[in-house]
């Protein structure tokens, strides 16, 4: 079995970490899917796995950067399946968004991919009060807002990640609104450790990008859309100076999935064997 | 041909809409610019054959830029009439503001939106930003269009089957809202002929339904006489146009229909019931909460209004016999199917 994930994150989402943790935890012997062996060429990935070492957070992913690496997994089934895993600068998906166009290097993998994963840190997400999670009423417009607006003003977050999952599917040529099974999409909610109110995944996600959480309802079957909470590390890490305890722990010792139904887990592949799991 | 304009994607020259939002197209900046540049068509941004382009914006569209977008779905247009500053802009601006809550409009849940630049455009009246309080979107300028800027949402309708309560079945309804000047309807309610009125003409004969705006605090003030006249005129034309659609009378700044002198509401009820007798009537106060957090959410007028209309379009939809394609060189009219021309 070959399948492609697509990873999708703007940039600080964590992706990086979490290439770099579900690494470590893929060749662990107790992990959900395991490596078959390792790759010939780490690549990119060994300056992660450095950084971690020494308790450090990885350096920025440069905005060219475009990694793909193939992975041998053998699948908690014991079936064996090959999957590309990306890393790329996580600039090139907030450009497909700003230039509102796809670069063809993308047009491939959006294509082809079989499930998607795309990540998501609640914590530098913009809020918004309004007139209506506020009581508050209106006023007049000023005098020089009588005229209407030439520039548009930044979308909201949430706006912004529906227009682009409906750019992604419109490439795919998929039809929208449609409860589609294909691709499956899991939705990672990053630096959980970030977040003082533990709650469910979907309801975080819920509770900060409502328009987007009924976006992900109207246009994916529920059992083919799933919510995670992520924490690579466990902690914040600083790009300079070592954290001790994580060294002395290993990386393989730090971080945690959180299941949708609350549980957590130290294995960061679960969320990866339900992406990659064949559908029945 | 000589492209007045440097965004790439402006037609102006073609069909009078500018995409920058420039009510007139003549004092829109990426023109001047362009005149003074004195640009020609070979010296714009190259096409980049090296990327995919999106068929559409995220702007409001505009009816030519419909077809390639909603082919598999006939949408549904509803057309927003009523005077100026009736408040058509704020019921709109509150519609998505919900939606951006994550409140459904009753059993219609969002589901996606080809004009989220449109909306995000009118939310941004209603949020706090630092030195920024909400305020009123401002008046929706008559400019050189002809067709009025259409706002899409789809969503996705979940009914349960009576005869089975277990299964659910979703439907899509896709919408595209008609917020146009209120002077275009003041003109037309005088001179329906008249090339100034060709816009209202244009949503008259497409919309599937229609709110009608009552502003009562028009009909309160000290213009009301006015107001009044004025509504009545509009409804005098608009009665007998309406035919089988189904129209949302909305009473909007409700928090002053009891300041309407009873003799303006005497008038304005024997008008309704003589020239939309089969409307529903609305109450809402969009933009100007109940101070008391116990009343009804003064903005489930608004779901309540649209989710009515849609329900009722719907069923007219099914009504009316299949007909054959109706000509017409407007783009439109393309999946229209209508075979009965509606005079605007």
């Amino acid at each position: 079995m070959s399948k492609t994930v697509l990873v999708l994150g703007g940039p600080d989402t964590g992706k990086t970490h979490f290439t770099g943790q579900l690494y470590g935890r893929l060749m662990l012997t107790d992990s959900a899917i395991k490596l078959l062996s390792a790759p010939d060429d780490l690549g990119a990935i060994q300056q992660v796995l450095d950084s971690l070492g020494e308790g450090r957070a990885a350096d920025h992913t440069p905005i060219a950067a475009d990694h793909r690496m193939p992975w041998e997994l053998r699948m908690p089934s014991g079936a064996e399946a090959t999957i590309i895993w990306p890393d790329y600068g996580g600039e090139q998906l907030q450009g497909i968004f700003h230039s509102r166009s796809v670069p063809v290097s993308w047009v491939d993998r959006v294509r082809d991919s079989d499930c998607w994963l795309l990540f998501i840190r609640p914590l530098i997400l913009r809020q918004f009060e309004d007139i209506l999670t506020r009581r508050r009423g209106l006023v007049a417009a000023s005098a020089s807002e009588l005229t209407p607006k030439i520039a548009l003003k930044p979308w909201s977050d949430a706006a912004y990640y529906v227009e682009l999952l409906q750019i992604l599917l419109w490439t795919r040529h998929a039809e929208v609104p449609a409860q589609r099974r294909s691709p499956r999409l899991l939705v990672m909610l990053s630096c959980w450790d970030e977040l003082s109110q533990k709650e469910l995944p979907a309801e975080a996600l819920r509770a900060v990008l409502p328009l987007f959480y009924e976006f992900l309802a109207s246009n994916w079957d529920s059992s083919c859309c799933r919510i995670f909470g992520l924490s690579s590390l466990g902690k914040a890490l600083s790009k300079t100076e070592p954290d001790q305890d994580f060294q002395d722990l290993g990386p393989d010792q730090q971080g945690y999935v959180v299941m949708p139904d609350g549980e957590r887990s130290p294995d960061l592949t679960v969320p990866l064997a339900w992406l990659l799991e064949d559908q029945t | 041909m000589k492209r007045p304009c440097i965004q790439r994607d402006c037609y102006v020259s073609e069909d009078g809409i500018c995409q920058m939002g420039e009510p007139n197209a003549e004092v829109c900046k990426f023109r001047e610019e362009a005149i003074e540049a004195d640009l020609e068509p070979e010296a714009s941004p190259a096409v980049q054959w090296d990327r995919l382009h999106p068929p559409w914006t995220g702007r409001a569209l505009s009816g030519s830029d419909v077809a390639p977008l909603v082919g598999h779905a006939r949408p549904l247009l509803i057309g927003l009439l009523g005077s100026s500053d009736a408040g058509k802009t704020t019921y709109l601006m509150t519609s998505y503001l919900r939606l951006h809550q994550g409140c459904s409009v009753e059993a219609y849940r969002f589901a996606a939106s080809y004009t989220l630049g449109g909306w995000e455009n009118l939310a941004d009246y209603g949020r706090f930003s630092p030195g920024q309080p909400p305020r009123f979107p401002p008046h929706t300028s008559s400019g050189l269009e002809r067709t009025p800027g259409l706002l899409h949402l789809a969503f996705r309708l979940e009914k349960l089957e009576s005869h089975d309560m277990a299964a659910q079945k979703a439907t899509t309804v896709e919408l595209l809202l008609a917020d146009a000047p209120g002077e275009w309807f003041d003109q037309w309610a005088i001179a329906s002929d008249a090339s100034a009125s060709a816009g209202a003409r244009w949503i008259i004969r497409h919309t599937d339904g229609i709110m009608l705006f009552l502003d009562c605090d028009a009909l309160a003030g000290s213009q009301r006489g006015g107001a009044v006249t004025k509504l009545i005129r509009l409804l005098d034309r608009l009665g007998p146009k309406v035919m089988e659609r189904p129209v949302a009378a909305i009473w909007s700044k409700a928090d002053r229909y009891p300041d309407i002198p009873n003799a303006i509401r005497v008038r304005i009820e024997t008008a309704l019931i003589l020239r939309l007798p089969d409307r529903k009537e609305f109450f809402i106060r969009a933009g100007n909460p109940d101070p008391d957090p116990e009343s009804d959410a003064p903005e489930g007028g608004v779901a309540a209004s649209m989710a009515w209309l849609l329900d009722e379009i719907k069923l007219q939809t099914i009504r009316m016999a299949a007909s054959p394609p109706f000509k017409s060189p407007d783009p439109f009219f393309a999946y229209r199917g209508r075979s009965t021309e509606r005079a605007g």
